[in-house]
């Protein structure tokens, strides 16, 4: 497909046209909002009081323990740090009473006047575009709950299918030549879900997200037949009859979701030779449009590439695309038990730019109506310093895992713009306001793209009740 | 019992080793060499020597816990078998440039691959979900303290960055360990020297008593094979030297070399009070001075005719960049005449003074005669009957690869936070089965794969279907996609394109298109990865207990487009072409070669009329869209 049958899927995609090249097994249940989503996942536990929801009383209470202030009752409560936790007997993590100050400071941004870090100055001038939900709660505290954030499920219960997978199971796809739910950057390590956070589970592996790397000179391995000579129409030729023989060796498993999933890779895989070096080529894009996105500078250059290419998947018609930053092995790059000072600013430092590029640019497209752009965390990370067996020179300069309260960012598709969607308490440990746990998200974005959550159910799988999520309907305009 | 015959032949196939030697490789997480040029970063070189020791135990059936003891303490147990010192690659891939981390790595991994335990969550604190304090990472750790890394010569190579045995030994006796403050090494907690011990909550203790070893384990050189290599060396520089002075030099060497090994062997039978070393000592001083003079002034010779070849070049040449060259080649030469001769002169200055035994011995490492014991110690308490843990986490492993689903899901995390056992009976019975054969892995394949479980179909069963959908309980042999390695393998096994020889050093990994050799024998490293095998979910570098098993359109183009799979079709087509001629019989050939089965009526059909629509090359794409079949890398 060249440009003109880029030019068309993208016409096809904003008139809200487009037949679905494979149907989905729900449809839509009601008219879509969104079309595509762009889900960005900062591995490790992004601080939510550093971020988007800065708390003042840090700073007036800073050093003192949180029994002095005037919140311990209602902070402290045991039976409600431990009821949102599932099996709390298995997840010990004591209260680090000892307020750490905000590490940076926080001003007002646009219309809403909605408060932002100064390490996202970027974002802070998006703010009229995005809703922020700051009542986010989670079952988990270890960085396990990077898998539940997708799935609803403590990693202990095992692999379940991820938002991504849903979606692109509901909806099917809308392009033949990508696939419907690509995965950018790499994902979550072996401790926390690995290619489960992407992963379809029982859905089958075909719903699974693709994973795919931002490398113009490069971008798709074994992209040609080795064979020069072996031209297109060969190709499609031994296609066909591959596809005619595995639909015949099939007949006999017909629950193989394998083989289903291999049958429609090759069509995928045929398609894609074509597409994706197109649409990872970014030759094309202006210069103002690769300098919004941070290109060619060097912090922002890995994660500007990736919001840049994440855009353009969209405009091919991609349904999710998910964004990994944070990759480390292990817990992730955001998990900053000390010295969160310079390992957050300098990871703010690489995504701010681009996230606020991506947003800015889908706007100025006309494309923000129908995307949403998602960004958030496993968890946000606690109100006091975090002192572990500890009495160095770098005691104190950390936070821990807080599963209490944190936020995420949405905007576009129908998400309410320059909105800020529920509290936590004062110290900012409590989610207390419009409160809502990880799969609330996943339900809110389904219905902008059309698919009630609550309907969403396979023959013979039992969803638990939190695996649904409720809309966050504060927060859809 | 055709069945049971054939289990047993393929049992006694090397191939066997092959096989079951990478998924161990995956566990005992298995890298070769990582850097560039001269630097390493990772793993070490040469450390292919432990990945065909455990192809080859494997295929001898070594007893499971005598694997797990010689790959922990092989140098402890048998430091004078060469084979077994191979076994120690274990710990020499551990190597990591930070020695920090290398510890880190070592304690992280020995008790994930063997006991099933996430220990390495106690570094910086005590285990926030097992009973595991800060303190029994330390005890693990000081297992590991004393232990470094070295390379021994094997014989006819000389140069270990050529050819060697990485390897492990105790190069200190007296390392210390403390617990550190937060897992941060540059707060140790000095008041407590950590002793070695097992984790508490397991059970058992060990101890430890140092180990006096042979001579050859702490003076490697001293083996024969060492002496004959250098005794060849210098016979070979005699024979090829070109010169008067030259070979005047390597006659000398040669003399002081023999003069050397004589007395090294009567200070072993006779020691160093003997008059009869003392007069060899003397003696090989007094050829080694002779030597010195004979070796300047072989290099001064050498200098003076480059010169004098310097001064006629000089005058032919023509260009500036000629020139400037050649006064380069003058300056160098004209540096090493003056350092020969300032050689020269004191070495004949030497030549005058007393002399004494104290000649200069060739450069022969001395590592520590005694070895602290703590890796035996606690080799042989993990490999034990009475830990809970080794013989269950092994079974998992074993399970797992035969059905593509582990009895306990999570294999390296047997813990709280680990999941729950489908089977636990099974799992028990397996361990004690394991244990009672003498740690038999044959035993158990023989067992698993003959049991009615491992022969079951694959088909599905709508009554089993509904109790228990994610076939939990084996009511049917679950399908598998064979790993990245066996697809490549398969292909060039079906093609008759493989080279069988077995063992021997990694395979460059930008040749796995065009190599043909099997994939366990390809370069497997940090950045140096096999892309094909990687396509198939291959296994990372820095851990893999367990694979994934993704369905994924780039394992489709690396099927379709890739070199591997072009030249396979057209040689299997050709030799499938000189054996039948109707189009009929070439398609069961192809379907029995490539799918191991018989074509469908419906298949037969479809696949006539392609090759009746493209007589010229329809052939060698009928067998590419074979190797496409989902049924070629589905295992049922």
């Amino acid at each position: 497909m060249g440009m003109t049958g880029m030019a068309l899927s993208a016409m096809l995609f904003k008139d809200g046209v487009a037949q679905a090249a494979s149907p989905g097994h729900v449809g839509p249940h009601f008219q879509p909002k969104a079309k595509s989503v762009i889900w960005i996942f900062l591995i490790g536990g992004l601080s939510h009081l550093e971020s988007f929801d800065p708390k003042p009383e840090l700073n007036k209470y800073a050093g003192k323990s949180i029994d002095e202030t005037p919140y311990a009752k209602a902070v402290l409560d045991s039976a409600k740090i431990n009821e949102i936790l599932l099996d709390p007997g298995k997840q010990k993590r004591e209260v680090f009473k000892k307020i750490l100050p905000l590490q940076t400071g926080f001003r007002k941004y646009g219309q809403s006047g909605i408060e932002v870090s100064d390490w996202f100055p970027h974002l802070g001038r998006c703010a009229d575009d995005f809703s922020i939900a700051r009542g986010m709660w989670t079952i988990d505290n270890n960085h396990g709950a990077q898998l539940t954030y997708h799935t609803g499920r403590k990693i202990t219960e095992g692999a379940f299918p991820t938002i991504g997978s849903w979606v692109s199971y509901g909806l099917g796809s809308v392009n033949r030549n990508l696939p419907e739910y690509v995965v950018l950057g790499n994902p979550s390590a072996d401790c926390c879900g690995a290619a489960w956070t992407h992963g379809a589970s029982y859905l089958g592996p075909q719903y699974a997200g693709v994973r795919m790397k931002v490398d113009s000179k490069r971008p798709l391995s074994f992209v040609r037949p080795a064979d020069e000579k072996f031209t297109l129409e060969k190709q499609r030729e031994n296609l066909s009859l591959l596809g005619k023989l595995n639909h015949l060796a099939g007949i006999e498993y017909p629950d193989d979701q394998k083989l289903k999933a291999r049958i429609q890779s090759y069509e995928l895989a045929f398609e894609m030779q074509a597409a994706v070096p197109e649409v990872m080529q970014f030759s094309q894009e202006p210069k103002h449009i690769t300098e919004l996105y941070g290109l060619g500078e060097k912090t922002t250059q890995d994660f500007g590439e990736k919001c840049l290419a994440a855009r353009r998947l969209v405009e091919w018609g991609v349904r999710f695309v998910q964004l990994f930053h944070g990759y480390r092995g292990n817990a992730g790059a955001w998990d900053s038990h000390r010295d969160i000072k310079r390992l957050h600013s300098g990871l703010a430092g690489q995504i701010d730019k681009p996230v606020a590029g991506l947003i800015q640019d889908l706007r100025q497209r006309g494309m923000l109506d129908d995307t949403m752009v998602v960004m958030g965390s496993e968890f946000g990370r606690t109100p006091g310093a975090e002192y572990r067996n500890d009495n160095s020179s770098v005691a104190g300069t950390g936070r821990d895992h807080h599963p209490h309260g944190f936020n995420v960012m949405m905007a576009g598709g129908g998400v309410k713009q320059g909105h800020v969607h529920g509290a936590t308490d004062e110290l900012g440990f409590h989610a207390v306001e419009k409160r809502h746990y990880v799969t609330d998200i996943h339900a809110t974005v389904m219905k902008q793209m059309g698919l009630d959550a609550r309907k969403m159910e396979v023959p013979g799988r039992k969803r638990l009740d939190r695996d649904f999520g409720e809309v966050m309907r504060g927060i859809l305009a | 019992m055709a069945y049971e015959e054939e289990v047993e032949k393929l049992l006694k196939r090397p191939e066997y080793g092959e096989r079951w030697g990478r998924h161990w490789m995956d566990v005992w997480r298995y890298s070769d060499w990582a850097g560039y040029k001269d630097a390493l970063r990772d793993s070490q070189r040469h450390i292919w020597h432990w990945r065909d020791w455990i192809i080859e135990s494997l295929n001898e059936d070594k007893p499971y816990d005598s694997m797990v003891v010689e790959m922990l303490a092989g140098d402890e147990v048998a430091p004078d078998d060469w084979e077994s010192l191979r076994a120690t690659g274990f710990l020499a891939r551990q190597f990591f440039r930070n020695r920090q981390q290398w510890m880190d790595n070592v304690v992280t991994h020995t008790s994930k691959a063997f006991l099933g335990l996430t220990v390495g969550c106690a570094k910086c604190h005590d285990h926030m979900y097992d009973p595991i304090p800060q303190e029994d990472y330390y005890a693990l750790r000081a297992v590991f303290e004393p232990y470094q890394v070295r390379t021994d010569r094997v014989p006819g190579v000389l140069d270990v960055m050529k050819n060697g045995i990485p390897r492990a030994y105790d190069a200190s006796l007296t390392a210390k360990t403390y617990v550190y403050d937060r897992g941060d090494e540059r707060r140790p907690l000095k008041d407590q020297v950590i002793q070695p011990a097992p984790p508490r909550a397991l059970g058992g203790t060990f101890e430890v008593a140092p180990i006096k070893l042979p001579s050859m384990g702490y003076q490697p050189e001293r083996r024969g094979f060492v002496k004959a290599d250098l005794l060849k060396q210098a016979e070979d520089r005699l024979r090829t030297a070109r010169t008067e002075t030259a070979r005047a030099s390597a006659e000398a060497s040669l003399a002081a070399l023999e003069a050397e090994l004589r007395a090294e062997k009567i200070e072993t039978s006779q020691g160093r009070d003997s008059v009869e070393w003392k007069a060899a000592a003397t003696q090989t001083l007094k050829l080694q001075r002779l030597a010195s003079v004979a070796s300047a002034k072989a290099t001064i010779d050498a200098s003076e005719r480059a010169l004098a070849k310097v001064a006629g070049d000089l005058k032919k040449a023509t260009s500036s960049s000629a020139k400037s060259k050649i006064n380069r080649t003058k300056a160098s030469e004209t540096k090493k005449l003056a350092a020969a001769k300032k050689a020269l002169a004191s070495a004949e200055k030497s030549l005058k003074a007393a002399l004494t035994t104290k000649y200069k011995t060739r450069s022969k490492a001395n590592y520590p005669s005694t070895s602290t014991g703590r890796r035996s110690a606690f080799a042989r308490w993990l490999a034990n009957r009475e830990n809970p843990l080794t013989a269950r986490v092994a079974m998992n492993h074993i399970w797992l690869r035969h059905f593509g689903q582990a009895i306990v899901p999570t294999v390296d995390e047997f813990g709280a936070n680990g999941r729950a056992p489908s089977m636990p009976a099974l799992l028990d019975w397996l361990a004690v089965e394991f244990m009672e054969s003498g740690w038999s892995m044959k035993h158990m394949h023989r067992l698993i794969v003959t049991s009615a479980a491992y022969r079951r179909s694959g088909t599905t069963d709508s009554a089993n279907e509904a109790i228990d959908q994610d076939n939990l309980y084996l009511w049917r042999m679950p399908a598998k996609r064979m790993e990245g390695e066996i697809v490549r393998d398969n292909m060039l096994h079906v093609a008759s394109m493989m080279d069988r020889s077995f063992g021997g050093p990694d395979i460059d990994h930008t040749k796995a298109q065009t190599s043909k050799r099997r994939s366990v024998y390809l370069r497997h490293a940090h950045e140096k990865l096999v892309e094909f095998v990687q396509i198939f979910d291959g296994p990372k570098v820095s851990e893999c207990y367990q694979r994934e098993e993704s369905v994924q359109p780039h394992q489709a183009l690396a099927m379709s487009n890739s070199r591997l799979t072009f030249e396979q079709s057209k040689a299997l087509a050709n030799s499938l072409s000189n054996q039948v001629t109707s189009v009929e019989t070439f398609i069961i050939e192809a379907f029995r070669s490539v799918l191991a089965r018989s074509p469908q009526s419906d298949e037969q059909k479809l696949c006539r009329t392609f090759l009746n629509d493209h007589p010229e090359d329809g052939r060698e794409r009928l067998i590419m869209i074979l190797f496409n079949h989902n049924d070629f890398v589905t295992i049922r």
